[in-house]
């Protein structure tokens, strides 16, 4: 799978020409000396230091050889040197940055301050001292080159392997008895291998061109032999007389250069671009039509404060468009708290951030109807929103940290960019210093004065709730909230969550993978799966026993105080499908144990079932009483 | 198989003047073959203990036996066996290792290959964990959390430990998932005898896998006894706060429309 990143490269002008260009070297180094060699080497009394003229394409040097067959065949050796020296580093760097991973510490800590004396030792004296030690020539200068070059490329690999040094798939490896060689070849270097290729390629165009200088200055390659440097400088002192024989070399370094530089940004352009998103503009948007409006829409709702009708997200990918949410439709009325449940990869999330209008913007977002309190958000542009919705919804994420400026106190980011109606600054802070007492959040007063790193990840998630508060949103949007949470810590920030909407008539969308956190918090239940809601019911309906087999069969995988500990616990066998897979009829049919062959061909809709519930079932169950889960 | 004994272990981070007791004193004891649940929040100290027992971190003071030799012997260290299997399935595999290389692996550094020769015991070890063979062809970044956190068992086993430290291994995976991750651990420690130190935040979890419960407050063990006795009967305002903690439906009374 690695393997194909790196051919999967499209063509821009940019990759292509950095392709031609380093390919055209390597193809000159190959086969240049063979076929112009003699030409390159051989004095020509006859024609000493001849302009160009149609048999001399770059004329001629003081010795009446040909220029380009000398600039041509000096490829090998120019880009031998500069890959031999570049080599050289990367052992040497390899050694002393990344092998102290698997060494142990003491080795490590040795390693470490032998690097940082490597990186304080001038460049210029490196070169010197190794030229005086081994005396001018090519191999020395590779050398010199190579130790120059280790301590960026040692550095470099301390930096990518302090990242591994402590993940747990090494931490396993050395538990497990794996020996160091093979902890440090197949676990260190192909985890680096990625970001050093790219500064690898980088640094050979660097190399050469260092290399050419000390060639240059005569510390390099030695005559008879001769590189693009060793030309240059060979052709100074008749520069006036005969430019031509500077230019040729010069050139030659130049374009190198820049093809190994080209080289190198593409290569780092694809180790970043497998991660980012397609861009929308490769592909044609989606224009598959949408659903049919769900039961009671186009109702006048005037209650409602937000209204979902046949929302629908789609993602661009290399070969097409994924559909994570396909017609989904919510309606939330205030002080309601409505919980979306569902496994990885239902959509859960995708629509929760759909609605907040936080989807990336490659994404497609479509819907009949994405309604709140009377205003159209799928037609307001990004500062209408800001404008005219700004903190009436509030978004609270599973990671806190990453909402959280890290640089900002938490006074500063619960108070500021409040609505100039949120009264004077002191006002605000008092109100803030409230909230966090409310949110039972010890010593409030000093917590403002706090960054959010000094406070635990339940207190962050209280704090992305006091903001919510501060702004007196009107929804609030949290997706996973409490995920990352301890049970102790989770009943906190459920119960202000719950008291927020209670006291003041907000409403709240909830997403969880856990059913069990959402009946106890919210009134009412909407289940995802593969994409499509499955089930809406209430509480009441769900503690009655939902009527989705689905439903059913998450309610039972949970493991309570009251679960039979002699009996196997029940699980959903299978999993669900990929966005991308093309289902006929119901997506969970796969995996559940009521369906039959009308499921696999035939989609259910959404039907009303019972009082308060919707289901997407051909055979859905009838209610039931189930055991409610002991509150002990 | 094997006891697990920990006496007066005590983890200290850090330096003198700052210096934190992150684990104080703790003393436990798993007979052979049995299950210990150990229950705690973030920071109390129960995943530093699960680390020390795995070798993984230094003790302060105390020692730790794994059949009654300290765990810090060579020989112990040699035989391996304690494994762990950690609580991100997501971080804990070699992304670029193939899951059956990885497990290949493990098998080859203990020479514990079956009768069948490497291949066949990683079909064995994949199976015990109820995932297809063909599933050891596929790189850890092709399979769902469930499934890698069964290859994370699986590689644990390869090394035929006697004891498994199992940290928080169901918290990074969907409710849906950690059941059948739960069904599991009980089948190993039948078909194996293994025993377990188990460690969790969710009491209910507990109650099902563990035959007694220790519960970790502050650096310190608070209480333990039988998983039925620590949950019906809590002696301590800690656990009795963990108990109440359990989301129970309708808690906290349909809100007002």
């Amino acid at each position: 799978m690695p393997k194909t990143r790196l051919g999967a490269a499209g063509a821009t002008p940019t990759r292509l020409l950095a392709t031609v260009l380093v390919v055209a070297l390597v193809v000159l180094a190959v086969i240049g000396p063979w076929i112009w060699g003699d030409q390159a080497r051989v004095p020509d009394p006859a024609h000493l230091a001849q302009a160009p003229s149609g048999a001399h394409l770059l004329g001629t040097d003081n010795l009446g050889r040909d220029v380009l067959a000398r600039v041509l065949t000096a490829t090998r050796r120019s880009l031998v040197m500069a890959v031999g020296a570049t080599a050289l580093a990367v052992v040497l760097g390899a050694l002393v940055g990344a092998l102290p991973v698997v060494l142990g510490r003491r080795v490590q800590r040795v390693l470490a301050s032998v690097l940082t004396t490597w990186m304080a030792f001038p460049v210029l004296l490196v070169a010197l001292f190794t030229t005086i030690l081994l005396g001018p020539g090519a191999t020395t200068a590779v050398i010199a080159m190579g130790l120059t070059m280790t301590p960026v490329f040692g550095r470099l690999m301390q930096t990518l392997t302090a990242g591994i040094e402590s993940s747990d798939y090494l931490v396993a490896a050395r538990m497990l008895g794996i020996s160091r060689r093979r902890q440090f070849t197949r676990y260190v270097l192909p985890n680096i291998a990625e970001p050093v290729l790219v500064y690898i390629t980088l640094n050979i165009g660097g190399a050469l061109l260092a290399l050419s200088s000390l060639s240059f200055l005569g510390l390099g390659v030695q005559a008879p032999d001769f590189d693009w440097g060793r030309m240059l400088g060979d052709a100074l002192p008749a520069v006036y007389t005969s430019p031509w024989t500077t230019v040729a070399p010069g050139a030659a370094i130049v374009v190198a250069g820049i093809a190994f530089g080209l080289a190198g940004e593409v290569l780092a352009g694809i180790a970043r671009g497998q991660d980012s998103p397609v861009r929308a503009a490769r592909t044609p948007a989606p224009a598959a039509a949408l659903g049919t409006p769900p039961p009671g829409a186009g109702e006048h709702t005037t209650a409602a404060l937000l209204t979902v009708e046949n929302l629908r997200v789609e993602f661009p990918t290399a070969g097409g468009w994924t559909t994570p949410v396909r017609d989904v439709s919510l309606r939330l009325h205030p002080g309601e708290i409505v919980g979306v449940v569902g496994e990885s990869g239902s959509g859960k999330s995708v629509t929760a951030m759909a609605i907040a209008r936080l989807t990336s913007s490659t994404g497609s977002v479509r819907s009949r109807r994405l309604d709140f309190d009377g205003t159209d958000l799928a037609a307001l542009s990004d500062s209408e929103l800001r404008e005219r919705i700004g903190r009436r919804i509030a978004v609270v994420f599973q990671d806190p940290s990453t909402f959280l400026n890290p640089a900002l106190r938490i006074g500063t980011q619960l108070t500021e960019g409040l609505p100039d109606h949120g009264g004077a600054p002191a006002g605000a802070r008092n109100k803030a210093v409230q909230l966090l007492d409310r949110l039972r959040i010890t010593r409030p007063e000093t917590r403002l004065g706090q960054y959010p790193n000094e406070l635990s990840g339940g207190m962050r998630q209280r704090v992305l709730i006091a903001m919510a508060q501060m702004a007196e949103a009107d929804l609030i949007i949290a997706d996973e909230p409490t995920t990352a949470l301890d049970m102790t810590v989770q009943h906190h920030v459920l119960r202000t969550l719950h008291e927020r909407c209670h006291e003041d008539g907000s409403a709240a969308l909830v997403v969880s993978h856990d059913i069990g956190v959402l009946t106890s918090l919210c009134s009412r239940i909407v289940v995802m799966y593969a994409g499509r809601v499955v089930e809406e019911l209430s509480v009441d309906a769900l503690l009655d026993g939902p009527a989705h087999p689905y439903t059913r069969a998450l309610l039972a995988s949970l493991p309570t105080l009251d679960t039979e500990v002699e009996k196997p616990l029940d699980t959903i066998p299978g999993h669900p499908p990929h966005p991308d897979e093309p289902i006929a009829g119901c997506a969970y049919a796969a995996r559940c144990t009521r369906a039959e062959d009308r499921c696999r061909t035939d989609l259910p809709t959404l039907t009303p079932g019972t009082a308060d519930a919707t289901v997407a079932c051909w055979f859905p169950l009838t209610p039931r009483t189930v055991t409610p889960r002991s509150a002990t | 198989m094997s006891t697990l004994d920990i006496e007066s272990a005590t983890v200290v981070f850090g330096r003198k003047g700052a210096a934190v007791t992150a684990v104080d004193d703790v003393s436990l004891f798993i007979p052979s073959g049995t299950v210990l649940g150990l229950v705690g929040e973030s920071g109390s100290g129960k995943s530093t203990l699960a680390r020390a027992v795995a070798g993984l971190q230094p003790l302060a003071r105390g020692r730790i036996l794994a059949g009654g030799t300290d765990i810090r012997d060579r020989g112990h260290r040699r035989a391996r066996a304690v494994q762990m299997v950690f609580q991100d399935p997501y971080t804990s595999l070699n992304p670029r290792m193939t899951v059956g290389a990885s497990i290949a692996e493990v098998i080859r550094a203990n020479d514990a290959a079956g009768p069948g020769g490497v291949d066949r015991s990683v079909a064995e070890l994949l199976d015990s964990v109820r995932l297809p063979a063909a599933a050891g062809g596929r790189y850890p970044g092709q399979l769902s959390g469930g499934m890698r956190q069964r290859v994370a068992v699986a590689r644990a086993l390869a090394a035929r430990p006697k004891i498994l430290v199992a940290d928080e291994i169901t918290s990074a995976l969907d409710a849906s998932v950690q059941s059948a991750v739960l069904n599991l651990v009980r089948e190993i420690h039948r078909d194996l005898g293994l025993t377990i130190l188990f460690i969790t935040h969710n009491l209910a979890v507990v109650r099902y896998i563990a035959d007694a419960t220790a519960v970790m407050y502050q650096g310190r063990i608070v209480e333990q006894g039988p998983s039925h006795d620590v949950i019906t009967r809590p002696r301590h305002d800690y656990t009795r706060r963990l108990i109440d903690s359990l989301p129970t439906p309708g808690e906290f009374g349909a809100a007002a429309v």
